[in-house]
This record gives structure tokens, C-alpha cells and sequence, in this order.
């Protein structure tokens, strides 16, 4: 077994594949933060006043807010005057209407991470929103989406083109206060994308952002708003590669999904921030607030992530299931490996009746890794005949690693039925020894083992982002096994 | 930490303790221990409802309650008959002082009993060798419990010891106050000994609040059930830990059916390896009545096991909450744990919160945990309603079975129909259900 651990280190050791710097100059402003700097990024988005109001309100109420200590996640406190609060890629007077006119550096940068913007897009019917830093630099295939009547954009092209959706809309899942993070990026978040599907469209293509931090020492504040009006259909792809640096990095974004009656909201993850590198240095604070509100009858939101990357992962995306029949889904593979924390998990708030949640969630812990899976499941006492399922399974390779869970299940119904399983492993001996006797290696048969540990989930991703999805893993854990 | 919310209510604690310091008894030694424990406590407060483990507790109900102690001499009220289990030795506290008069003269042979505060005083190791409570704030009621005992009370079982006889120890409150104790049990190695704790007595407003610290030495076998069947008015705060030496076995079943707001706390710790402990219990919640149950099961070396079994019936406006907690510690290879709760909710206002956490800290280990909350199957309904049995009397007879899970696990068969009569007087239609099972 020796030799093939050794093998295996050096798969494990392998360097972040993704990290690289591209060289654009950028407009940033000097860090720090007060509401002259909220001001002057909302004048430079050219917002409107409520935006600027709502943004004041917000870091008003964080001035009054605590720092979150209750995750099982350890770091150096944030100073948050540190923080540069704006950085927009420079361009020209006349922004770019196709990709011909899109800077071929950045371009360039899609292609190493093996994103060809147009060739795959096309191939794949996918549209690709890809956002550089802050400002969202290009947007494919509008025309089809125009057609069928889906808005697909920026969140400053909404704002300046929608304001009444999103004034409608903006914070009605996540509130300004909602916690620490959440009320930071409301006050000074400076892109994203915004989604909307009008009544009884089924949305043409699966729609894609790409999300990249690029200027050191910038943290990303990115707001992301996907409203399905009645009967509509939308399943929208984030997936994520963070250039290589020593410093941390933090990235609060907020997510906010909006299901109205008979509406369906597939949003799928596959995040691959820069984790730090073996001694635990540098990497991604990735402290990231998603909502989605089940708001209408039958509505459903369904939420699936890989997170592999990312020094620290703090994220518990959830569902409101607040229309009667609405169904909440949550499926989730989450890896820690070297000095990784990982504190993710759920809530599903079960407020209608007849709701339904399932929650699907697979951890791996190796090296010092450390993954804690907590959720909460709340049965409100109208929400008859509700009805949840959790599943959480853990995966340890290694004797320094952790995995821990945290379920709240709190039901205040007769009718409902909650129930909460979880167990603990590591790869047996058994698995190990049946697939090398077969002349399988180690690493093949570690990440075959993986690969169906994980499997629940990733028959849940989008084509693309499975094949994607089996990558990642396989880079980042095979053969911490030994 | 001193500008915390409740520094009226420390403040309150510190008059108290104040006015009552000169009659507590016990020597230097006791005394010490008692005031350092209360500086402990007013430095660092109460845990309220902020803290995580301490959120679904009832704390208005219980912050209602008058703090102070009773002082001495309020034990002439007429004491309360316990159940009477053939054989047992009976050790009697009231309000928490061990009581002689009522407690059997003659005990078997391998079992000591007397007054805590006065042990410490003859025994430095002893007092070297006992907790000091109060480091996190899961601990701090039993900082108070320190803070305000008067004598408590130690019992202990000699190495070698093999006692047949149950040891049967009754705790009764009297009156509307407070009272405020320590009980230590000390298991010697390689004994063996089975304890029946009941807590009767206590009048509404009152508040009992008992530390109690149980030492499993090195192949001792300990049975420690553990019976509350408080009146509905009275509130009670318990803070358990238990720790277990090498090859110990340490069962606990704890039936929580009485008191208007009744708060277990349990911190176990398998210390040795080869250590396994078997925890068990149930609560019954209806009225207005709350049961908030908090466990912690440390395994700090190899070869540990761990089976948890927990069962919750709540109904009327009764609230129910349990908080499991399992960590592996590094180096506790090949741990083995279980945790098991399953819950009913019988009615549309009652309520059932569940926490059941691992946290596993090293690799080679099997653990589970798995909860349930929900009603009655409706399949094994509908059987006994294809029988012609009345549809309350099926609701019964099926809750009554889910109790029977831990209940049939008694080891002793008087407690155990003792027990059944309790869970079905909580039963709506008890009179009928009486004649079934």
C-alpha cells in the first residue's frame, strides 16, 4: 500500500490548476468603508434613489450588527476597512455590444479556465453572464432569451433597465438586516445577475454565470435576484475558479430566488475558490447568504452545490416553502481537504401545507479538513401534512480530519413528518482491497468510492456541471486515503 | 461578561447567598469551595436563551421563580411515600440534605453514604479530586448548586463491591422554595451496583436545582435510572456528569414525567478505553408542562462505545426538546456510537424540537444518528380500528407502545409497572387503556 500512497500524495499535492493573475487595469477605490463610499458606488452605477436608500439602510444595521461566532469555522477577524469596496475592469465610454469587442485578455482568462465563451456556449446552449470581478462584461445568446421573453442580465443593466422588478423584488427573501453578511453586501454590492421568467415560460436554454475575484484584495460583494413568475421554468448554473494569492479573501454574496405559483427554480453550484494552499494559507472566506422563497402554490426550488473549494465555506442555502404543495430541495457535496473548513448545510421552513423537502447532503473531510453539515427544519403549526427527509453522510479519510453535524429539527405540527438520519465512515478496507484485487489502483478504486458516495448529488447536477463536478473531486481528494 | 442581561437576577443569587452564608454548614474547607464557586458565578452569569443550548428552555417560567434556598429545618413536612422496591436500600435527601432519620439504618455491605460537605472537609483528595463546575456555560446551574449546598450528599460503592440489593435514593422537596444541591456517587473499581434516583414532592413555584456527579471507576458496572415524577408546578434544573474509567459500563434511563419545566443537562465522558455506556430515556409532555433535555457524550479513548435512546410524546401545549451531542475526540479510534430519538406529537399546539449533533473528530469510527418527529402510523391505526377498537384507545394503546421501547428495558419489575402506570395516566382514555396492557 506504501507505494501507492505515495503516489497518491502527489495527486493530492498537486497545485491549484486555476490560479493565475490577469493583468487588466482596474478602476478601484481606496479600501475602507463609510456611507460616502456606499454613495459614490451607488452615483458610479448611476442607481436610482431607492437603491441608494435601501443601500444607506442597510449599513446602517450593520454598523449595529454582530459578527457571526456561532459556525465551526476558526479565522483572523476581517477588517473591513481593509477592503477595497469597488473594483470595475477599465473600458471605454461605449461598452462592449458583442463579444468581438470584449477585451481578448479577458477572454483569454475564460479560455484557461477552460471556458470558451462562444464555442461552448453555443455547443452547449448554454448563456453565459460571465461576471469579471465586479461588472459583468458580456452576455450571450440575449436574442433567444429576448424572444421568449426572459430577462437575463446584470444586476446594473436591471436596475437601470427593470427598476420596477427590482424594487418589487430586492430583498424580499433575504432582508437588509438578515445577518452580518447578508446586510454588508446590501449595503455595497456592485453586480450580479438578475433573472427573470415571465408567466408560463419554460426557459429556452440553462442559464450560467461565471463567477472570478480577480483584483487582490478586493472582496466580492455579488447580488444575484432570479424571480419565475407563474408557471415558469428556469435552471441556472454558478460556478466558480479563483486566481492563486496568499491573502485571504472574503466573498459575501447574496443570493435571493423568488418561485411564484406553479413556477420551478433549479439553481446548481459547483464552486471551485482557491482553498488555501497545503499549510493552510491564503484561500477564499466564502460567506455566502442564498434564499429561495417558495412563494406560490406548487412552486418549487430545488438547490444543488459542489464545494470543493474556498478556505472557508459559511453557506446555508434554503428554502421558505411557503405556498401550499411547494417542494424544497437541497442537494450538496461538500469537500475539505488540507486546512479547509466547511460549515454548510440548510433550512427549510415549512410554512404552507402539504410541503415537501428533501435534503440530500455528502460530506468529505481529509487532511486536516474540517466539514460540518447544519440545518434547520421548522414545521410551522399551519403548514399541515408537511413532510421533510435529511440524509447526511459523511466521508473521513485521514486521522486529523473532521466531520461534524448539526441538524435542528423543530416541528410544531401533529400532521408532519420530519425525519433525520446520518452516518459516519471512512473508505473500509473491504471496498479498498475488493476493487485492488481486481486489479483496480488505488486511486481509481478511492475515487470510484467517492464518486458513488456522491452520486445522490450528482444526478442532480446539469449534464456539463456533473462531468465537471467528478473532475473536481477527483483532483482534490483522490488518494487521501492511505 | 458582567454587563450581561441578568445582572439583576446575579445580583438577586448574590443578596441570597449573602444572607445565608453564616447558616450553611460544613467546614473551611466546604465553605472555600462554596465561595469561590459563587464568585465563579457572578463573574461569569447565567446562560440565557442567546445560548444555543440553552434556547428552547422556558426561562420566563423559570426566572419566575424565587432563587434563595430554604434554610434548615423545613423538613417536618409530611414526606411523600416513594415506590417501594423489595430488597432496595433506601437513602432519603430533602431539599437535598441527606437525611438520616428517614434513610434505612442498615445498609449493604460495599455502600457508604453520608453528607458531602462533611466527607470534604475529612478528605483533601476528595476534594482535590472533584470537579469544579462552571467552565462553560452548560455548567453553570451546577456552579450554583455548589454555590448554595449545604451538605449534599456522597455516596459510595467500595471496589470489588458486588451489591444485589437496589440502592434506592428518594429526593423530596418540600414547600413552594428553592433548593439547591450536590450529589456525588462514587463506583469503585470493578464494582457493581444498580441505583434507582426518584424525585418526588415540590410545590408549584418551586425550584430545584441539583449537580450531581457520578464516577465510574475502572471495570465497575453502574445501573443509574433515574425517575422524575414532580408535581406540574414545580420546576427543576439538573446538571449530570458522569465519567467513565477503563472497561466501565454505565446504563442510564431517565423518565422525565413530571414538573411544569424540568431541564436534564448529562456531560459523559468516556475516559478509558474499552468504556461503553448505555443512555436511555423518555419524556412525556402535556398541559402546559416543558421537558428540555441536554446530553453530551465525550469519547476521549479508544474502543469507547455508545448507545442513546431517546423517545418524546408531547401533546396539549406541551413542549419537548432534545439536544444530543456525540463528539469522537482524536485518538478515540474505533468508537462506536449510536444515537437514536424518535418523537410523537399527539396534538396541533404541543411541539418537539430535536438537536441530535456528532462531531467526529478522527476517522476510524462508525457513528449514526438518526430522529424522527411525526404522529401516529396511520397503518397500525387503521389495523386496530379494523378490530373494532375505538380510535382514542388505538391512539393510546400505540403511544403507549412507543413508550414501551425504553420503559420494557427497566430492570426492575416493580419500577417497571410503577413506570407503565405513569405513562398511561398521561394518556387520554387511561381508564380504558388501563384494562389492556
Amino acid at each position: 500500500m506504501s507505494s501507492s500512497t505515495h503516489d497518491i500524495e502527489t495527486i493530492v499535492g498537486q497545485k491549484y490548476r486555476h490560479g493565475f493573475v490577469t493583468d487588466i487595469e482596474s478602476d478601484t477605490v481606496p479600501p475602507g468603508l463609510d456611507e460616502d463610499v456606499i454613495r459614490m458606488i451607488s452615483r458610479k452605477k448611476n442607481e436610482p434613489q431607492f437603491m441608494l436608500d435601501w443601500r444607506l439602510k442597510a449599513y446602517r444595521q450593520w454598523l449595529r450588527m454582530r459578527e457571526p461566532e456561532w459556525a465551526r469555522v476558526h479565522y483572523p477577524r476581517i477588517d473591513f476597512q481593509e477592503i477595497s469596496y469597488y473594483s470595475a475592469p477599465k473600458r471605454d465610454a461605449n461598452a462592449p455590444k458583442s463579444l468581438d469587442e470584449v477585451d481578448p485578455k479577458l477572454l483569454e482568462t475564460y479560455d484557461k479556465l477552460g471556458i470558451p465563451l462562444h464555442e461552448r456556449a453555443r455547443l452547449a446552449g448554454v448563456a453565459v453572464d460571465a461576471v469579471f470581478d465586479s461588472v459583468s462584461v458580456a452576455t450571450t445568446f440575449k436574442g433567444r432569451l429576448k424572444e421568449a421573453g426572459v430577462i437575463f442580465c446584470s444586476f446594473s443593466e436591471a436596475v437601470q433597465d427593470h427598476p420596477e422588478l427590482i424594487e418589487r423584488y430586492l430583498g424580499t427573501v433575504v432582508p437588509v438586516g438578515d445577518n452580518y453578511y447578508a446586510a454588508l453586501n446590501s449595503a455595497v454590492f456592485t453586480d450580479g445577475s438578475f433573472v427573470y421568467v415571465p408567466k408560463g415560460v419554460r426557459c429556452p436554454m440553462e442559464l450560467s454565470t461565471y463567477f472570478r475575484i480577480n483584483a487582490s484584495k478586493t472582496g466580492q460583494f455579488e447580488r444575484t435576484l432570479i424571480v419565475a413568475d407563474d408557471g415558469a421554468h428556469v435552471s441556472y448554473l454558478e460556478g466558480c475558479t479563483a486566481p492563486m494569492r496568499d491573502e485571504n479573501q472574503l466573498h459575501a454574496a447574496v443570493v435571493e430566488l423568488v418561485a411564484l405559483d406553479d413556477a420551478t427554480i433549479k439553481y446548481s453550484t459547483v464552486q471551485n475558490w482557491y482553498p488555501g494552499d497545503e499549510n493552510g494559507v491564503g484561500g477564499i472566506y466564502n460567506f455566502v447568504t442564498k434564499r429561495g422563497d417558495c412563494r406560490g402554490r406548487n412552486s418549487r426550488i430545488s438547490w444543488t452545490q459542489v464545494e470543493t473549494g474556498s478556505a472557508i465555506t459559511w453557506k446555508y442555502p434554503s428554502c421558505i416553502l411557503r405556498g401550499d404543495n411547494s417542494v424544497g430541495e437541497f442537494y450538496s457535496v461538500a469537500l475539505a481537504n488540507h486546512y479547509q473548513q466547511a460549515d454548510t448545510g440548510t433550512k427549510m421552513i415549512h410554512m404552507g401545507r402539504n410541503t415537501r423537502s428533501t435534503i440530500v447532503s455528502k460530506g468529505i473531510s481529509a487532511g486536516h479538513g474540517q466539514n460540518a453539515y447544519r440545518g434547520l427544519v421548522k414545521v410551522l403549526p399551519g403548514a399541515d401534512g408537511a413532510r421533510n427527509h435529511t440524509q447526511c453522510d459523511s466521508l473521513l479519510m485521514g486521522d486529523q480530519c473532521g466531520a461534524h453535524t448539526f441538524p435542528y429539527v423543530e416541528v410544531r405540527n401533529p400532521t408532519a413528518v420530519v425525519e433525520h438520519e446520518a452516518t459516519t465512515s471512512k473508505i473500509s478496507e473491504d471496498q479498498l482491497f475488493y476493487c485492488l484485487q481486481r486489479g483496480i489502483s488505488t486511486e481509481d478504486a478511492v475515487n470510484m468510492i467517492v464518486n458513488g458516495f456522491c452520486k445522490e448529488v450528482f444526478r442532480e447536477l446539469p449534464m456539463e456541471f456533473a462531468v465537471e463536478a467528478q473532475n473536481l473531486l477527483a483532483v482534490s481528494l483522490e488518494g487521501s486515503v492511505g | 461578561m458582567s454587563a450581561r442581561a441578568d445582572a439583576p437576577l446575579v445580583e438577586r443569587i448574590a443578596r441570597a447567598h449573602a444572607d445565608l452564608r453564616p447558616r450553611l454548614r460544613g467546614g473551611p474547607a466546604w465553605q472555600a469551595r462554596r465561595d469561590a464557586a459563587l464568585s465563579r458565578l457572578l463573574q461569569r452569569g447565567l446562560p440565557d436563551r442567546r445560548d444555543e443550548n440553552w434556547k428552547y428552555l422556558d426561562w420566563p417560567e423559570v426566572l419566575a421563580r424565587e432563587f434563595a434556598p430554604v434554610t434548615a429545618a423545613t423538613a417536618e413536612a409530611p414526606t411523600p411515600a416513594g415506590l417501594e422496591l423489595p430488597g432496595a436500600c433506601r437513602i432519603v435527601t430533602v431539599d437535598g440534605r441527606y437525611s438520616p432519620a428517614l434513610s434505612d439504618r442498615s445498609l449493604p455491605a460495599g455502600v457508604s453514604v453520608e453528607e458531602l460537605g462533611a466527607a470534604l472537609d475529612r478528605e483533601p483528595e476528595l476534594a482535590a479530586r472533584l470537579r469544579v463546575p462552571g467552565e462553560d456555560a452548560d455548567d453553570r446551574f451546577a456552579l450554583l448548586a455548589e454555590a448554595f449546598t449545604d451538605a449534599g450528599a456522597l455516596v459510595r460503592i467500595a471496589a470489588n463491591a458486588d451489591v444485589q440489593a437496589p440502592i434506592h435514593l428518594l429526593h423530596i422537596a418540600t414547600g413552594a422554595a428553592a433548593s439547591h444541591a450536590r450529589l456525588v456517587v462514587e463506583a469503585g473499581t470493578n464494582s457493581r451496583a444498580r441505583i434507582l434516583e426518584q424525585f418526588l414532592g415540590g410545590g408549584d413555584g418551586a425550584l430545584s436545582n441539583l449537580a450531581v456527579e457520578v464516577t465510574v471507576g475502572a471495570g465497575a458496572q453502574l445501573v443509574h435510572m433515574r425517575l422524575h415524577e414532580q408535581p406540574a408546578g414545580a420546576a427543576h434544573v439538573e446538571t449530570l456528569s458522569v465519567t467513565q474509567a477503563a472497561d466501565s459500563r454505565y446504563r442510564q434511563q431517565s423518565f422525565i414525567l413530571g414538573g411544569r419545566v424540568l431541564r436534564s443537562g448529562l456531560r459523559l465522558e468516556l475516559a478509558g478505553r474499552g468504556a461503553e455506556c448505555e443512555v436511555e430515556g423518555l419524556f412525556m409532555v402535556e398541559g402546559i408542562r416543558q421537558a428540555d433535555i441536554y446530553t453530551v457524550i465525550d469519547h476521549l479513548a479508544p474502543h469507547t462505545r455508545t448507545v442513546e435512546t431517546f423517545r418524546g410524546v408531547a401533546s396539549d401545549r406541551g413542549r419537548g426538546s432534545f439536544n444530543g451531542r456525540i463528539v469522537v475526540h482524536e485518538g478515540a479510534v474505533k468508537a462506536d456510537s449510536q444515537q437514536s430519538s424518535r418523537n410523537l406529537i399527539l396534538t396541533p399546539l404541543a411541539e418537539i424540537n430535536a438537536r441530535p449533533q456528532l462531531e467526529i473528530l478522527t476517522d476510524d469510527v462508525k457513528c449514526s444518528h438518526g430522529t424522527t418527529i411525526g404522529s401516529l402510523d396511520p397503518q397500525q391505526l387503521f389495523y386496530l380500528l379494523s378490530r373494532g377498537i375505538d380510535p382514542a384507545v388505538a391512539r393510546g394503546l400505540l403511544t403507549f407502545a412507543f413508550c414501551e421501547d425504553v420503559v420494557a428495558r427497566i430492570p426492575w419489575p416493580e419500577a417497571r409497572r410503577h413506570v407503565e402506570e405513569l405513562v398511561v395516566g398521561r394518556l387520554p382514555d387511561r381508564d380504558i387503556i388501563r384494562e389492556f396492557v
